[in-house]
């Protein structure tokens, strides 16, 4: 009785041992963490106030835009200790009641720590140490001040950077 | 499981299920001997030895699958009549390719234990069906060829990272146990097969990365410390006494 129990699991689990499950990193499993820069009014700091933007690091193609909100998340680079961006206020809109059409330049400067997460996702980064500098681009600067809430960047939940303007 | 290795499975089956084919004849001819037989039944010697051989799974994956390389020795040695020590000794070299980075993992392992025959064996054929339990121990080096840095946006172009790193004295430990047959093929040669069930016991990681293989032990999965594997052995039993 026992040998045929052996046999017939001996079958049945030979079978089985092709079966892989396939490794995808699950989309709910936090990875490289985006920087979140809430925006406040010039004339009560702790008011937010919508704004709207357009983003691209220097010497960059891509742009990310966003249309009266209150936060932005932007990716930093995970190669180097610093990235610069140029932010564009009210970009496209030359009639704009405040600063038309106006770039200012942020440069962000942090320490970066390599993650291992798991064998479906590999490595990630989180940032810290963050500290911000806005310098005018061209003539324009709309950016009345940049402070750091957190320094250590390990998720894009809350907002990291706040400006105001 | 890449396809040549499905090949062998499929072979693999068809010979157990020829083997298989005579078992159930044994019990009702025995029950016969029992009640016409009168003489005093004479034990025949039973064969007890040393059992060495090779798993031939292991030489032909090296030879089929481009990312594997590896070898292993396997024995037991009978202490009881259906009892026997068994042990297996293996080397490994398998690279692992993942969604975002390539490592090489490079060691050897132990496994020894006991099996257990279940098989009754007609007089003179030395078979088994056995059952059997192993502690098993590898120690072995992973090298991380390179990675790209996940990010779930493509702003910046990929982070990928070339530089070997290599960990050094990891370990792990674990249980396992094997399920398999032995059918002798012709004086003293036998041709055997198994399954292997392990239980990751404990595991040495490297520093800020993680155990992908272990040698013996196969896939690490990230969220339970179940393993699996097989065999497909070719042994010779060196006859030292009969009992």
């Amino acid at each position: 009785m026992l040998k045929k129990y052996i046999l017939g699991s001996l079958l049945f689990l030979l079978a089985l041992s092709a079966c892989e499950r396939d490794d995808i990193c699950a989309a709910s499993t936090p990875t490289t963490p985006q920087l979140v820069i809430a925006f406040f009014d010039q004339d009560n700091r702790t008011q937010s106030k919508p704004i709207n933007l357009a983003v691209n690091a220097v010497g960059g193609d891509e742009i990310i835009r966003i249309d009266n909100d209150t936060i932005i998340r932007i990716p930093l680079r995970t190669d180097t200790t610093s990235t610069s961006f140029i932010f564009t206020k009210n970009p496209g809109i030359p009639d704009a009641e405040e600063d038309p059409d106006t770039p200012d330049r942020v440069t962000f400067s942090y320490n970066i720590n390599e993650v291992y997460i798991d064998r479906a996702c590999g490595f990630k980064v989180t940032y810290n140490a963050l500290t911000a500098q806005a310098s005018g681009e061209g003539d324009g600067r709309w950016i009345t001040d940049i402070s750091i809430n957190n320094s250590t960047i390990i998720n894009d939940s809350t907002y990291q950077v706040s400006i105001i303007h | 499981m890449t396809v040549p290795i499905r090949f062998l499975l499929y072979i693999n089956i068809l010979l157990l299920t020829i083997t298989m084919s005579a078992q159930d004849i044994d019990t009702v001819a025995t029950q016969k001997e029992r009640l016409t037989d009168t003489v005093i039944a004479v034990k025949t010697p039973e064969r007890y030895g040393l059992r060495v051989g090779v798993d031939l799974s292991k030489i032909a994956r090296s030879a089929f699958d481009d990312s594997y390389k590896g070898i292993s020795v396997v024995g037991d040695f009978r202490i009881k009549n259906n009892y026997y020590l068994a042990a297996e000794l293996g080397t490994e070299t398998k690279d692992a390719f993942e969604n975002t980075f390539d490592a090489t993992i490079k060691g050897s392992y132990i496994t020894a234990g006991f099996n257990y025959n279940a098989y009754e064996n007609w007089t003179g054929m030395s078979n088994l069906i056995y059952a059997g339990v192993r502690a098993g121990y590898s120690t072995f080096t992973t090298d991380l060829n390179n990675y790209t840095i996940y990010t779930t946006n493509t702003f910046f172009e990929p982070d990928v990272r070339e530089e070997t790193l290599s960990f050094d004295a990891l370990s792990g430990a674990w249980l396992e146990v094997q399920l398999g047959v032995q059918a002798e093929l012709f004086s003293n040669l036998y041709l055997g097969i198994n399954v292997q069930l392990k239980s990751l016991v404990s595991q040495k990681e490297p520093e800020g990365f993680g155990n992908l293989y272990i040698p013996g032990f196969n896939k690490v999965t990230t969220d339970n410390k179940f393993g699996a594997g097989y065999g497909y052995t070719l042994t010779y039993l060196i006859p030292i006494y009969k009992k």
